[in-house]
C-alpha cells in the first residue's frame, strides 16, 4: 500500500458522493450520540 | 472511566495507574516524531493501517494484563502500543487533508484534528455504559469492555485506512488559483522546507514553544475541572461531571471553529487571542471566578475552546511557515510538545494542589496560585508567538537541493561553508 497507489484523480464521481455520504453518516451517528450522552451530563450542572 | 476500576483491579494507588496514561501520552509523541517521516513516505492508508493495528492491538494485549493481573502488560498494551497507535494515527489524516483542502488548511486540520476530540465524546459515554452492561461491579468488565473497544476501532479504522485517498499531484479546489508570493502573507511562504531542514530553525522552536505553553494551560483547567467547580460552588459530583463534558464540547468546537477562523484572520493573530486573551481568561478565572457561576462557566468554555483551537492550528501555522510537502513529518516532531506538557502539565499542577492542601487552604484557594502559574506560561507563549518570522529561504528545499547538486558538481559536501 504505497502513497501512489492511495493516491485519487481528485475527480468526483456519483460513486465516490455516495461513499462520502455514507460515510459521514457512519461519523456522525455516534458523534451525535456522543454529544447527546454529553449534553445529558451537562443539564446536571444547570438544574 | 478506567481510573477507578483498574486501581481496584491491581490494588494499587492512582500514581501506577496513572502511568498507563503517561506512557500513551510520551509514546504519542515520541512515535508521531520519529514516525513522521515515514508517514509521509507510505502514505496515508498504510499509516491508518498501521495505527489500527496498535490502537487496537493495544486493548486486546491490555485487556490480557487485565485479565492475568500483570499490570506491566497494560502499559506494553494500552500504554506503549496504544500510544504507537495514536501517534500515528494522530498525524496521518493532517497532511492529507491539507492536500485537499489548499485553499483552507485551517478547516483541513480544524476536521482532521476535530476527530481527535468527538472522539473523547463518544469513547467516554461508550466506556461507561460497556462497563455498565458487562458486570454489576465495573472491576469485572474491564476486560470484555477492552476487547469490545479493540474490536470497534479495528473496524472503524480500517474503514478510514480503506478509504483514504491523496489527491492527484497537482489537484487544486474548483476556481481556486494558488497565491503568489506577493500575495500570500510574509508569514506564509510557497516554498517548502524539509522536516530535517524545519527542526534547525528557530520557527520550529518558538512554535514547539506555543503549544507546550497553550497545552500546559489547558491541562491546568482540565486535570482540575471536576474538582475545581465542586471546590468553587459546592456542587454536586454529577454536576461536576456535566462540567467535564461541557469543558469536551468547548474543546471539541474550538478545534473546528477557530482553526477555520485561522483561514481568515491569519495563523499568527489567532494564537496571540489564543494566548493572549486566553492569559486574561487565567486572570479572571483565579480573581473573579468563584463569585459567579455564569463567569465561571464562560471563561472555563472560552478557555478550552482555545485549548482545542491551539491543537487544531498549529499544522496550518506549520503549514505556513514550512509548505506542505513535509508537513506531517514536522507536525510530528512538534507534538513532543504535547508529550511534555502532557507528564510536566498534570505534574505541576497536582503538586501546587498537594502543597496548597497541606497549606491549609480550601475552597477556591485552592487553585489560585496554578491559576496565576498558568497566565504566566500562557505569556510566555504569547512572546514566543510574537518572535515568529518567516523561515530564512536558506532552509528552503529547493535551495538545499541546489547546494546539493553544487557540492557533488564541486565534489565539497552540502552545507559546508567557504
Amino acid at each position: 500500500m504505497s502513497e501512489s497507489e492511495s493516491r485519487g484523480s481528485g475527480g468526483q464521481t456519483s460513486s465516490s458522493t455516495v461513499l462520502a455520504v455514507v460515510l459521514w453518516v457512519l461519523v456522525l451517528i455516534p458523534l451525535l450520540w456522543g454529544v447527546y450522552q454529553t449534553l445529558t451530563g451537562v443539564v446536571a450542572l444547570f438544574s | 472511566m478506567f481510573k477507578n476500576p483498574l486501581v481496584e483491579r491491581f490494588g494499587t494507588g492512582l500514581t501506577p495507574i496513572g502511568i498507563i496514561f503517561s506512557i500513551g501520552i510520551v509514546m504519542l509523541g515520541l512515535s508521531a516524531a520519529i514516525l513522521g517521516t515515514w508517514v509521509e513516505r507510505a502514505g496515508p492508508r498504510t499509516a491508518m493501517f498501521t495505527a489500527a493495528l496498535c490502537w487496537s492491538g493495544g486493548f486486546f494485549i491490555g485487556a490480557l494484563g487485565v485479565a492475568t493481573t500483570q499490570l506491566w502488560l497494560v502499559y506494553l498494551g494500552y500504554g506503549f502500543l496504544g500510544g504507537i497507535g495514536l501517534g500515528i494515527g494522530y498525524i496521518s489524516p493532517v497532511s492529507t487533508l491539507i492536500k485537499w483542502f489548499p485553499d483552507r488548511p485551517g478547516l483541513a486540520t480544524g476536521l482532521a484534528i476535530m476527530g481527535f476530540g468527538g472522539g473523547a465524546l463518544i469513547a467516554s459515554p461508550l466506556s461507561s455504559t460497556l462497563l455498565e452492561a458487562y458486570a454489576s461491579n465495573p472491576v469485572d468488565a474491564i476486560v470484555p469492555a477492552f476487547l469490545t473497544l479493540g474490536a470497534v476501532y479495528l473496524v472503524a479504522m480500517m474503514v478510514g485506512a480503506f478509504v483514504v485517498r491523496l489527491p492527484a499531484e497537482g489537484w487544486r479546489s474548483e476556481g481556486w488559483t494558488p497565491p503568489t508570493e506577493e500575495e500570500t502573507g510574509s508569514l506564509q511562504t510557497t516554498a517548502d522546507v524539509s522536516a530535517s531542514s524545519a527542526i534547525r530553525t528557530p520557527q520550529f522552536w518558538l512554535l514547539w514553544t506555543v503549544l507546550f505553553c497553550n497545552v500546559t494551560a489547558g491541562i491546568g483547567v482540565l486535570e482540575q475541572a471536576s474538582p475545581m467547580i465542586q471546590d468553587f460552588f459546592s456542587v454536586e459530583a454529577a454536576a461536576a461531571a456535566g462540567f467535564v463534558g461541557l469543558l469536551s464540547l468547548a474543546n471539541m468546537a474550538g478545534r473546528i471553529g477557530w482553526s477555520s477562523t485561522s483561514d481568515y484572520i491569519g495563523r499568527k493573530p489567532t494564537y496571540i487571542m489564543y494566548l493572549g486573551v486566553g492569559a486574561v481568561m487565567y486572570f479572571l478565572l483565579a480573581s473573579f471566578g468563584s463569585a459567579s457561576l455564569a463567569l465561571f462557566l464562560l471563561v472555563s468554555i472560552v478557555i478550552l475552546s482555545f485549548y482545542g483551537g491551539g491543537f487544531a492550528t498549529i499544522p496550518a501555522y506549520l503549514k505556513d511557515m514550512f509548505g506542505v510537502a513535509q508537513v506531517g513529518a514536522i507536525h510530528g516532531r512538534l507534538l513532543t510538545a504535547w508529550s511534555a506538557a502532557g507528564v510536566a502539565g498534570p505534574l505541576i499542577i497536582n503538586a501546587i494542589a498537594d502543597y496548597q492542601t497541606a497549606a491549609g487552604r480550601t475552597g477556591a484557594d485552592l487553585y489560585t496560585l496554578s491559576l496565576f502559574i498558568m497566565v504566566g506560561v500562557l505569556i510566555v507563549g504569547f512572546v514566543a508567538n510574537l518572535l515568529v518570522r518567516p523561515v530564512d529561504s536558506r532552509f528552503h528545499m529547493e535551495r538545499e537541493e541546489g547546494r546539493e547538486r553544487e557540492a557533488s558538481v564541486s565534489g565539497r559536501p552540502a552545507g559546508s561553508e567557504t
